[in-house]
């Protein structure tokens, strides 16, 4: 019930409401693939391509 | 017009009525579904995103290369700086190389492993590349006779691949100056490829072994096997 409660909070009428939801959308797609992803990578180590002892 | 609706008498026909946990059942089930578009988003930066990442970051670093081959002398490779460039032409691909093997270094491109030995040098030029299509993907393709060659700013260094292995992580006599004969004295100048394996996953390493074949001046102009490849 998340997303019924973040669109009853959202400002505006229906457009309003959608153009922040699509603004909201793409900040977390944004912080995800430039931030979380990278940081996952590394910890995960699939980043790893050398050998080493 | 008002409706007599009694809200208590146990009777359930409001079609908006639902049990109490079923809230919390569908709570669940979004974040489940949320967490698996994640993954999914996830898989696809794993795939595409670091490759548009090292593509950007290339053409910087093949600025950076050209940039320090018009200076005079011949500097001492630098840290997560490039050293040199790289070429495949089965694979048509060309990559700028960084000095190092950091993730940084990495994300910029084929690094090359430090204190081995430069292009043209006796000895084991290892090279590390991510196994995403930007890099290193296709290095399986390679079969023995094909050229690898190695850019500087004084010339050209045509390899051959000689062989392949599949080795686990911790097998680092694959980048000793003398691969084939761990510990021996190096006589030959050679080039390693080391990559992971299998494709998308991380448990093994391909390594691919080239040999010097021949070498070439720049004033003597691209070397034949690149005639055909950008």
């Amino acid at each position: 019930m998340i997303y019924p409660w973040i669109w009853a909070r959202l400002p505006g009428r229906f457009l309003g409401k959608l153009a922040t939801a699509v603004l909201l959308v793409v900040v977390v797609l944004a912080v995800l693939w430039f931030a979380v992803f990278p940081m996952a990578e590394a910890v995960l180590g699939l980043d790893e391509v050398t050998v080493g002892p | 017009m008002l409706i007599d609706r009694p809200a208590t008498t146990g009777v359930v026909d409001d079609e908006f009525w639902e049990p109490s946990w079923r809230p919390v059942v569908r709570g669940v089930g979004e974040i489940l579904i949320t967490l698996g578009l994640i993954v999914c988003l996830f898989a696809a930066y794993e795939f595409y995103g670091r490759s548009w990442r090292i593509e950007a970051a290339q053409d910087q670093v093949d600025t950076v290369l050209d940039r320090q081959w018009q200076e005079p002398g011949s500097a001492a490779p630098v840290a997560g700086q490039p050293i040199a460039r790289v070429h495949i032409p089965k694979l048509n691909r060309k990559w700028a190389v960084m000095e190092g093997v950091t993730t940084d270094d990495l994300r910029k491109g084929p690094g090359h492993y430090p204190g081995t030995a430069r292009p043209g040098q006796v000895g084991n030029m290892a090279i590390a590349g991510h196994r995403i299509p930007s890099v290193f993907w296709d290095i399986d393709r390679l079969r023995d006779g094909d050229a690898i060659v190695a850019e500087t700013k004084t010339g050209w260094y045509v390899y051959r691949v000689v062989g392949r292995r599949k080795v686990l992580p911790t097998q680092v006599e694959v980048i000793d100056p003398d691969p084939f004969h761990p510990g021996g004295r190096p006589r030959t100048a050679m080039l390693t490829l080391t990559t992971c394996n299998p494709k998308l996953q991380n448990w093994q390493r391909l390594v691919v072994f080239a040999e010097l074949d021949r070498t070439q001046a720049r004033s003597q102009g691209r070397p034949a096997e690149l005639k055909e490849a950008p």
